[in-house]
């Protein structure tokens, strides 16, 4: 191996990257959530890719000839046709499909669960406040990459579904009809639509995230990661590192070590979507039939990330819009633009909020953090909550009740359960007890 | 007030939320009927498999869906991680070797880097067996992988071969990086620009 790495490095002057090699990665578990964000990015764009192949962008007819018995010499859009034909009639191309989705959702899932672990550890705070708006950032981008995917089969469902966005995007004052001539190529649906939505959903946002992933790790690689608080001193063959000593990183060298931990990643990551993607279906175009100007499906629902502003959108009471200088402020845009842009301000902006005078490099002990994890409590609730007003009718259907008591109980819910989970949650954690920290605390700074 | 009560009431709330949440996601609405195949226009059978499936999922049950699997994925993380850096490894207090020149890798340690702890690897016969194994049995399912790819095409089975290749290959990982590589640990300024 030393002869090897001898004759690369004469030949590639690979010196210059020993300094980052050997980076110190922190064996923490729950680090690796951003690794498997990476890695189903990684997996979207080599099945993206490959789906590219076989898709038509347009919805200009044609006859399909494929093997659906339910559409065979049927007038379809192509780009319908294009995915019927992939999904049916293409080896491989129905388990790529089901490969991508479920790597999207994956995708938006584990930057979401990555981005809890980094709030409830505090491990955003100084010097890293940067780097965690990026990561929001990056999250808003997973989430429009696959918002423009999502209407691309041009099927029924997923057309309606998007139209909810393009009514959101065309009623912001001012800025509405620039954005949905950029996003939409003016009106939705139209010839124009999907070829700009295809545009963006696999060249300009894919870029944008790929740009914004190499600046995040950048950062990493520059800032170094958080630790978690050390049991004890570590002795080291240059002498003792104390325990709370931070100028220290302590953990395995990114290579050989850290990349054999990424390698297993990376590898449960695939097997973990290729049993979704062999057992379950989702996005099914062909049950849900071409997009049809005439007909609206039974049951309309964005993705389950976009859920909680639909929420919004259908607690928001409609009376409650008004005009200011000959600009219209409609519910969908103070719902559904205007709510919703608040969240992810105050996520953006928390670190900035609470800023601290002192760097911190350990992560703290979520219990012992009572007013941002209080905050962090109430956030997830009201979410959720949100996201359950997303699908009153489905909730109306199990109760046997109509959405009007649905919606009262969930916009008194909104309010009053995050508050009670905010207040709950501080007193709880507020009160000092010693004897039951099993970390150490002084990094929290609450 | 102990920080297992303190643990319980904050869990308490998001899963008082969390848990209604999933109910009416899985809210069933209704069947949908398995799309018809004309074998006569194609002969792969994407649909054919060995256990029934749905065959839609809304995207309010992808997203129960999706989060379950993701804890899983957690779940099966933390578990090779915890076996690949502790139980392998000698217990703490046992001593550990400290690399000979030019064994170990020259990035190792620089100026500003230096080693925390080194454990030389056991290299034992089990590791080598469990690598043989496992890289028998990915190449199996590789190529049963691409036997389906050249006949009927199941997405079934798809699944099933792919997951079975990598967690082959995961395992193998393990099983190297447990018998075979030096479990190395390394202190870094924090103050270095690189």
């Amino acid at each position: 191996m030393g002869r090897l790495t001898a004759w690369v490095s004469e030949r590639f002057e690979t010196e210059v990257f020993e300094p980052y090699l050997g980076k110190s990665f922190p064996a923490e578990d729950s680090f690796l959530l951003g690794e498997v964000a990476l890695f189903s990015f990684v997996v979207l764009v080599l099945t993206g890719t490959y789906l590219g192949l076989f898709y038509i962008p347009s919805i200009e007819s044609v006859t399909y000839h494929g093997s659906v018995v339910r559409y065979q010499g049927q007038e379809l859009p192509g780009a319908f046709a294009s995915v019927l034909q992939l999904t049916y009639d293409v080896p491989f191309g129905m388990f790529v499909r089901r490969f991508h989705h479920w790597a999207a959702h994956i995708f938006v899932a584990s930057i979401a669960l990555h981005m809890l672990r980094v709030f409830f550890t505090g491990a955003y705070r100084k010097p890293r406040e940067a780097n965690w708006a990026v990561g929001v950032v990056l999250a808003a981008l997973a989430m429009l990459a696959a918002y423009t995917g999502y209407s691309l089969p041009f099927d029924e469902f997923a057309t309606t579904a998007t139209s909810i966005g393009f009514n959101l995007a065309s009623s912001i004052p001012l800025l509405g009809d620039f954005l949905a001539q950029l996003v939409f190529g003016g009106d939705y649906p139209t010839n124009t639509s999907i070829p700009r939505l295809y545009f963006l959903h696999v060249f300009v946002v894919p870029l944008l995230i790929a740009g914004f992933i190499a600046l995040h790790m950048a950062i990493l690689v520059h800032q170094k990661h958080t630790e978690a608080a050390r049991e004890d001193d570590v002795e080291t063959s240059r002498g003792t590192v104390e325990r709370d000593d931070g100028d220290v990183v302590i953990g395995l060298p990114a290579v050989p070590n850290q990349t054999a931990v990424s390698a297993v990643v990376f590898f449960l990551t695939v097997a973990t979507t290729s049993l979704l993607a062999g057992f379950l279906p989702v996005h099914n175009v062909a049950e849900y039939g071409p997009h049809d100007p005439a007909s609206t499906p039974a049951v309309i629902m964005p993705d389950w990330f976009l859920m909680w502003v639909y929420g919004f959108l259908k607690l928001w009471p409609t009376w409650l819009n008004f005009s200011v200088a000959g600009f219209h402020f409609s519910p969908e845009f103070l719902a559904g633009v205007g709510l919703s842009g608040l969240v992810f301000l105050a996520v953006f902006a928390w670190p900035f909020v609470r800023p601290q005078e002192r760097s911190v490099h350990f992560t703290a002990d979520p219990l012992a953090r009572p007013v941002a994890t209080a905050v962090g409590v109430a956030g997830v609730l009201m979410v959720m909550i949100a996201s359950i007003a997303g699908m009153n009718n489905l909730l109306a259907n199990l109760l046997g009740v109509g959405t009007g008591p649905v919606n009262t109980a969930l916009t008194i819910a909104i309010f009053v359960w995050p508050t009670a989970g905010a207040l709950a949650t501080y007193y709880a954690l507020r009160g000092d007890d010693p004897a039951d920290r099993t970390v150490d605390e002084r990094p929290a700074d609450d | 007030m102990r920080r297992k009560t303190r643990l319980w009431i904050v869990s308490g709330f998001v899963a008082s939320v969390l848990v209604p949440m999933w109910v009416v996601a899985l809210n069933d609405y209704g069947h949908v009927e398995e799309i018809a195949i004309d074998q006569s226009v194609s002969r792969i059978r994407p649909l054919s498999g060995f256990v029934a499936t749905p065959n839609e999922l809304m995207p309010s049950e992808v997203g129960v869906v999706v989060w379950l699997a993701l804890f899983g994925l957690v779940v099966a993380l933390v578990a090779t991680h915890r076996f690949m850096d502790r139980l392998v490894r000698p217990a703490d207090g046992e001593a550990s070797t400290p690399p000979d020149e030019g064994t170990t890798f020259p990035w190792i340690e620089t100026e500003d880097r230096w080693v925390a702890a080194y454990h030389a690897p056991s290299e034992d016969v089990t590791g080598l067996v469990a690598m043989g194994g496992l890289t028998v049995l990915a190449i199996v399912f590789a190529a049963l992988f691409t036997s389906e790819y050249l006949t009927l095409a199941r997405t079934q089975f798809f699944g099933v071969y792919l997951a079975g290749m990598f967690l082959s290959l995961a395992g193998s990982t393990i099983a190297y990086y447990a018998w075979f590589m030096p479990h190395v640990e390394v202190a870094e300024e924090r103050s270095h620009r690189a």
